[in-house]
């Protein structure tokens, strides 16, 4: 744990004393449901793991945003993940879009409570924890929304 | 069968067939149905781009379920649902009224959302036309949600589910859900696997309730179901509820009704003989208004946003609100708004939650949980303080909010460059991505820059619009100032406010384009950016009147204007898209400021004329109405179907445009300046409540009569003349002919 982390800890820390002062325990019980929610709800725990050429990973549902995305980028551990090289398949779905394929013309939809399965072609998987950020473009609303997670790669599961 | 014979539908809707995509809405004080018009819940709607059901039941700010589906089946498999044999199906705003017929059976369905308890009911009604008796298998399958509706997109994955005596009771992460029938189940599956019922834990797609029903010749068999609840907590101190609920199913339809008129009779009555549109515009914005009304939990009282997916306290959108629930007479409402929306302001840094010393929040949902972060939401509150007041003669609100008003001005004071006196917007989200950035594994976000009104898009670093509610914020202070025993300070806030007020008028106006800037960058150069927004700033009549009448003519161009309403930016802008939300769409709030605008500049014909569009187009959605439309046809296009602030701006500006009404702080005083268009010859308001009594207008060209029931004395303040009524008093105002509030 480096100290920028032991930082983040005590500030949040007194920041949940100030707002069960402030707001009651009540307030602050619910926060911390919405914030397990949040943490546990999009990544599907220990998803991870080594694919064909490279790795791939779960989400359970698309992050804070739904509708229509033009574009998806990932970088891996800071590194940007070349389009040609990303693949994603929504549940449901038969096959794999290569992230080449998602435009505007062609956007990909997402919905609440849809598993969306992203393969990385490309990636190194050596042992130790992987930063993973994905970064979508939805066609209505410009800003970026943006998703990192961490975590090691496993052997195959069959995700 | 008809249902309740006794209590006649009101429909603001009517369908002889079925139509997934039309939207419908029931609400109680925490309770909403969303569904469309088939008789299931179920309603199919473009999302950020993307087709969605937000069908489901809606209860103290957490979605409770999604889809809730009635499907039908004989002994020897047939099987039909509701949207097939649908033969007719009535809507109003308590309740929905459906009929299907798939011979030999009938089923008259009565969907209602109960008028003060987090939940929705359903009963079905079935009969036979077959002369021997027979059974129905009645299927009721619905997908659990329980997501808090501030979070966009993300529901549960794993649910807890336990069997109750009535039905199940769902659980995930805080939240809770109680589906139950009063007649018994044969049978319960879970993700359409049989359950056993003992504590089920993982992931859950449906829950699936089957009832055999015996139907005898002529002997019609009624079924009630409900879902409820809320913040688990909330669900699990009221184990009675669910009982108590189904034994007064029948009663359901006729308490929500009783509610709803309850309200709506203590509403003013507005006549106007050559605009009936505007008459029954009113009646629609007034019903739609009081739809989100929205009070989960003592000490949370307020009108949610919109629907379906903004289903929370934005207080942003309530301060667009209140204003309009002031004129309808609800000021108890608007009291405990402004307090339910005071007890969130951040009194130390919260950056985990966005929030500085003295701001309010954006966002608020039942548990409480609460979200700051923007540069307008907190400027708004001295002046709705000041409405509150000057409407009421309630002193008693102000003094307690006095020391919370303190706080706005220094934060407000903290975000003034002090070079310019203009205010910051834009760096309010910071500490919020900053503190995500520090904490747990998982981190997401937007890379949204800016914090106004139009928050996707950047419009750094002193927007105009801001510029115009800091100096609106500094005035009300002003007035309020006596109030708050603080009549030094008000001086001070006047002079600041009208320093400012003139400033805006200098730095921002666009000479080549007789506008004003959107904005001025933190480099000082002017933002070349037409925008509707600086349409406020003409409202307030802070232009000089030459300029106010060049800055309306130029909104009016077809770059900004269209036949539906005003574009978010210009479509000559080179960053328009017409389906960006905040850079090309159009909203409704945009064509308040507008009218807001003609009204101040005298121009009566064309702010009716808006009006009157507006209007219309209530009238078309039968009753609500869209968050936003394409910038390029009259599209609704990721748009919630209702939207407070697409509804009560249209109300307010009856009252302070059309009527010119304006009551002042402390003095028991209403400055009536009217702006009814030249060829208008008559009009009438019944019982304003003004003061703790009511007052009627009546005018008849030149002359308006006005009566004041109340304790004390009223004075009415018109263009040249005034009136001192005591209790019962009438006494009569004139306006010349070319009457108008500039």
């Amino acid at each position: 744990m480096g100290l920028r982390h032991l930082r983040g800890d005590v500030a949040l820390l007194r920041e949940a004393v100030s707002l069960i002062r402030e707001f009651g325990l009540h307030s602050t019980e619910r926060l911390a449901h919405v914030a397990e929610f949040l943490e546990r709800s999009v990544y599907a725990p220990r998803s991870l793991h080594v694919a064909p050429g490279g790795a791939a990973f779960t989400l359970l549902n698309p992050p804070l945003r739904v509708g229509a995305f033009s574009a998806i980028r990932v970088s891996w551990d800071g590194r940007s993940v070349p389009a040609e090289h990303i693949f994603v398949q929504r549940e449901g779905q038969a096959v794999e879009r290569p992230a080449t394929d998602i435009t505007p013309s062609r956007p990909i939809d997402l919905r609440p409570g849809q598993r969306i399965d992203v393969r990385l072609a490309g990636v190194p998987t050596g042992s130790g924890h992987h930063r993973v950020r994905l970064e979508l473009q939805n066609i209505a609303i410009p800003p970026l929304v943006w998703f990192e997670f961490t975590d090691s790669v496993s052997e195959p599961t069959g995700h | 069968m008809a249902l309740m014979p006794e209590l006649p539908i009101e429909p603001l809707r009517e369908l002889s067939a079925a139509d997934s995509r039309v939207p419908i809405l029931l609400t109680g004080l925490s309770a909403a149905a969303v569904l469309g018009g088939t008789g299931d819940l179920s309603l199919i709607r473009e999302t950020r781009g993307a087709d969605m059901d937000w069908g489901g039941v809606y209860g103290e700010g957490v979605r409770l379920s999604g889809p809730w589906w009635m499907r039908f089946g004989l002994p020897q498999g047939t099987r039909w649902g509701l949207p097939e044999s649908l033969t007719r199906l009535r809507s109003s705003r308590t309740r929905v009224e459906s009929h299907h017929v798939t011979p030999p059976f009938r089923c008259d369905q009565e969907i209602v959302a109960l008028a003060d308890r987090p939940g929705i009911g359903r009963r079905l009604t079935f009969s036979s036309s077959l002369n021997v008796p027979t059974t129905l298998q009645v299927e009721a399958t619905f997908r659990p949600e329980l997501a808090p509706v501030l979070i966009e997109g993300i529901k549960p994955f794993e649910y807890d589910v336990l069997r109750t005596p009535n039905g199940v009771r769902v659980t995930a992460f805080g939240s809770a859900l109680e589906y139950a029938t009063a007649s018994p189940s044969d049978e319960i599956r879970l993700n359409d696997r049989t359950w056993d019922g003992r504590p089920f834990h993982g992931a859950l797609d449906t829950v699936s309730a089957y009832t055999t029903v015996p139907i005898g010749p002529g002997q019609p068999v009624t079924l009630s179901y409900l879902i409820w609840g809320g913040v688990e907590a909330q669900v699990l101190a009221h184990p009675e509820r669910t009982a108590e609920l189904l034994g007064t199913a029948q009663d359901w339809a006729a308490t929500a009704e009783a509610s709803q008129r309850s309200w709506t009779a203590r509403t003013p009555r507005l006549t106007l003989p050559a605009a009936p549109e505007l008459e029954r515009g009113y009646r629609l914005a007034r019903d739609a208004l009081r739809s989100l009304y929205f009070a989960p939990e003592p000490g949370f009282v307020g009108l949610v946003a919109g629907y379906p997916w903004y289903a929370a306290l934005w207080c942003r959108d309530l301060a667009w609100m209140l204003p309009a629930v002031l004129w309808l007479g609800d000021a108890a409402w608007v009291a405990d708004s402004l307090r339910s929306v005071f007890r969130f302001q951040a009194r130390a840094a919260l950056p985990i939650l966005g929030g500085a010393a003295g701001e309010l929040p954006m966002q608020i949902g039942p548990g409480p949980i609460f979200l700051y972060g923007t540069s307008d939401t907190t400027l708004y509150y001295p002046e709705l303080l000041r409405r509150y007041v000057a409407h009421t003669g309630d002193e008693s609100l102000a003094r307690e909010l006095a020391p919370p008003l303190g706080l706005i001005e220094r934060w407000a004071r903290g975000k003034v460059d002090p070079r310019t006196g203009l205010i910051r917007n834009g760096d309010e989200a910071e500490g919020l991505r900053e503190a995500a950035e520090e904490h747990g594994r998982v981190h997401y976000g937007f890379d949204a820059v800016d914090t106004t009104i139009w928050d996707s898009t950047d419009r750094r670093l002193h927007a105009v619009d801001i510029q115009v509610l800091w100096a609106d914020a500094l005035a009300a202070l002003a007035e309020l100032a006596p109030v708050l025993g603080l009549s030094p300070d008000g001086d001070r806030w006047r002079v600041e406010g009208e320093t400012l007020r003139r400033t805006i008028a200098d730095r921002y106006w666009w000479n080549e384009e007789e506008y004003l800037f959107d904005s001025i960058a933190e480099d000082g150069s002017p933002v070349r950016k037409i925008r509707p927004n600086a349409l406020l700033a003409v409202a307030r009549g802070l232009l000089p009147p030459n300029r106010a009448v060049a800055a309306v003519t130029r909104a009016a161009r077809t770059d900004l204007a269209t036949d539906w309403g005003y574009r978010t930016l210009s479509s000559q802008d080179a960053t328009y898209n017409p389906i960006s939300y905040h850079d090309g769409q159009v909203w409704p709030i945009a064509s308040a400021w507008a009218i807001g605008a003609a009204f101040a500049v005298g121009d009566a014909t064309r702010a009716v004329g808006e009006l009157r569009r507006w209007a219309r187009r209530l009238d078309q959605e039968a009753g609500t109405l869209n968050e936003c439309y394409r910038g390029d046809r009259p599209e609704p296009f990721d748009s919630c179907f209702l939207l407070g602030f697409s509804v009560a701006p249209f109300l307010t500006l009856l009252f302070d445009g059309l009527w010119g009404l304006r009551p002042r702080v402390g003095e028991r005083t209403l400055v009536i300046a009217p702006g009814f268009p030249p060829d208008w010859s008559q009009a009438s308001l019944e019982g304003l409540s003004l003061c703790g009594g009511q007052v009627d207008l009546e005018w008849e060209r030149p002359r308006m009569t006005v009566r004041w029931h109340g304790p004390g004395p009223l004075q009415v303040l018109g263009a040249e003349q005034r009136l001192d009524l005591l209790d019962g008093g009438t006494g009569t105002l004139e306006f010349s002919p070319a009457t108008n509030t500039s």
